[in-house]
């Protein structure tokens, strides 16, 4: 058979692929959260066999599931590193697995306050436009008051 | 295993075989198996004496994971992008990232390939028979971790997988494939 009949018997014969374009895709739009959760999900496969290798509870899946007192194919799920996981859940392995797997960095509550003609603060990481909502530090502070002195301190930026 | 369908993943560029045995063809299951931690730590698991020899400097199975899943990304990527402007750009097309099976084994028609992972000592391959510059039917694809393909059985059906290709592109049907997959 001729390279060109070849060419065309493939050109004409085959499909278009569409799972693996979709799902490339939705891993190059979802890459930030699923990277954690990849990470998330060796790390715990990895506890799990030191626990297997040490005979300590939970040592599989299905022992997994019974101590987050969830499905194993929840587990699986998670072992899979494509599940976008609440911080209820990670917290929750972590006390079960006795390992950490998530941090802050420099976990405090920081005011930010910019050049004046672009006004905005940041609470709990939430930015904030000065001109939008807020007119002043006092609307803003008023409006974030905790009636008791907060245990951390805030920090304004300059 | 017979070859059941092939797929266009780079229209007019870059082809995929399926196999009767796999729910997905041959290139979306590779960048599949390669983002899977579970199917990543099985292989390693059991191929655990490759990665502790002197040529991989005994990387730890942790770190041979996120070290995989990390450059099947950027070679999606890649390839992708080559396939495409190898459209229209004469000397970039597929054959830039394609090399033949064996060092200087050069062959005029159905030519065995293989492209290779992005970072530095990759251990992925794809293997795919050449058409033509910017025209390759992947037949398939594996973490390689020693130098040679004899030695491994995983290794050794991709071999059978490439022939099988290749009888099914010239002869317009492929041979029979009497064995199970192992990985």
């Amino acid at each position: 058979m001729s390279i060109d009949k070849i060419k065309n018997r493939i050109r004409e014969n085959s499909k278009q692929d569409s799972t693996w374009i979709e799902r490339a895709k939705s891993r190059r739009e979802n890459k930030a959260w699923l990277d954690i959760s990849f990470a998330i999900a060796v790390k715990i496969a990895s506890a799990l066999k030191a626990n297997k290798t040490a005979n300590v509870f939970p040592k599989t899946q299905k022992e997994l599931a019974k101590a987050m007192v969830c499905s194993p194919q929840y587990v699986n799920k998670l072992l899979r590193g494509t599940e976008n996981l609440q911080l209820e859940t990670i917290t929750k392995i972590e006390q079960i697995l006795d390992i950490n797997m998530i941090q802050v960095v420099d976990f405090e509550t920081i005011v930010q306050e910019q050049p004046e003609n672009s006004q905005t603060y940041t609470i709990f990481n939430k930015i904030i436009s000065g001109g939008e909502w807020y007119v002043n530090y006092k609307e803003l502070f008023e409006e974030y008051s905790y009636g008791i002195e907060p245990d951390i301190p805030f920090k304004s930026v300059a | 295993m017979n070859i059941i369908d092939t797929f266009a993943i780079v229209k007019d560029s870059l082809y995929s075989v399926q196999y009767d045995t796999e729910d997905l063809n041959e290139f979306a299951k590779c960048f599949e198996l390669w983002n899977d931690p579970i199917h990543l730590r099985q292989f390693f698991e059991k191929n655990q004496k490759d990665l502790d020899n002197e040529f991989r400097n005994g990387i730890t199975i942790e770190e041979a994971i996120h070290k995989t899943r990390g450059d099947a990304g950027l070679f999606e990527e890649e390839l992708l992008c080559i396939a495409e402007t190898g459209k229209t750009e004469r000397y970039e097309t597929l054959s830039t990232l394609f090399e033949p099976l064996s060092k200087g084994f050069i062959e005029s028609e159905f030519e065995k390939d293989k492209a290779k992972g992005i970072k530095n000592r990759s251990w992925l391959r794809i293997y795919a028979i050449r058409i033509e510059a910017n025209l390759f039917v992947v037949s398939g694809g594996a973490i390689k971790l020693i130098r040679t393909m004899n030695d491994r059985d995983h290794l050794l059906l991709e071999l059978d997988k490439l022939e099988s290709t290749r009888s099914y592109l010239r002869d317009g049907s492929d041979e029979k494939l009497e064995f199970v997959e192992l990985i």
